[in-house]
């Protein structure tokens, strides 16, 4: 560390701290601004997701009953469950970032803009969620209604039990 | 409510989700379906009612986030599915 002049401090350091402070400032602005980024975007897609699906789940239930069944090999079905699956480690991980959020960590505004942000997909996700099982349901039930029951029935509840339990 | 459940018949469809439950969930399917047919005694966590926007289908609660749906055609009980329909907002 060299001193250039008399009454003048070490440059260096003063360099490297400018340095390192504006990386860290940068640094966290690109956090806000991917945190605002991506919380958007999810809850923009969430929210055409959902209005999608709101539109087939009507679908479905006006059509009356399809001719045919929907998902005839339960691909569909586990398909859905998948996805659900996905959305709800989705709705965790903003939860996990609202939380955070609450926490005396970030300057008010910037808090403020990525809760608000955060709440928003958070909100949008769960709805979305809840309209994707509609969807698993409405057409597990449409199906159904092309199903002729079985020609065996129970007067015994515990010989249906019983059955339900045999290999098939 | 009384629904008037004499007897019970599954469809196929029933059958194969039935066979994809694990033991114990089958169980608690086993305990709703010994209920099923005393519907007017039913607990109220079994959350007897019909199916929103369906005519004649009914469902009850087997476990938290799981539902079975039936219909009853004179006495008949038709088990239809059954299932994971665990929301996060709305019918807990």
């Amino acid at each position: 560390m060299s001193t250039l002049h008399e009454g003048i401090p070490p440059l260096e350091p003063i360099y490297r701290k400018v340095e390192a402070d504006s990386r860290f400032s940068l640094h966290y602005l690109k956090t806000v601004d991917a945190v605002v980024a991506v919380t958007v975007n999810l809850r923009n897609d969430a929210e055409t997701a959902e209005k999608i699906i709101e539109r087939i789940v009507a679908r479905i239930a006006d059509s009356g009953g399809f001719s045919k069944p929907i998902d005839p090999e339960s691909t569909l079905s586990s398909l859905a469950a998948s996805a659900e699956g996905v959305v709800k480690e989705a709705i965790s991980a903003v939860r996990d970032l609202v939380d955070a959020l609450d926490r005396p960590m970030f300057p008010g505004e910037d808090a403020g803009e990525m809760s608000k942000t955060s709440e928003e997909a958070f909100g949008a996700l769960q709805s979305l969620h809840d309209r994707m099982v509609d969807l698993r349901w409405a057409v597990l039930e449409h199906d159904a209604d092309l199903e002729t029951p079985d020609d065996k029935v129970y007067d015994d509840v515990e010989e249906l039990v019983a059955d339900l339990k045999r290999p098939s | 409510m009384v629904l008037g459940i004499t007897r019970l018949t599954p469809l196929g469809r029933f059958r194969k989700a039935y066979r994809r439950l694990d033991r114990p969930l089958q169980e608690e399917v086993d305990r709703a379906l010994r209920e099923l047919p005393n519907s007017a005694t039913l607990p109220a966590g079994r959350n007897l009612k019909k199916v929103k926007s369906r005519k004649n289908t009914w469902e009850i609660r087997v476990k938290k986030g799981v539902r079975l749906t039936f219909e009853v055609e004179n006495g008949t009980c038709v088990l239809r599915n059954v299932g994971d329909h665990d929301k996060v907002l709305d019918d807990p």
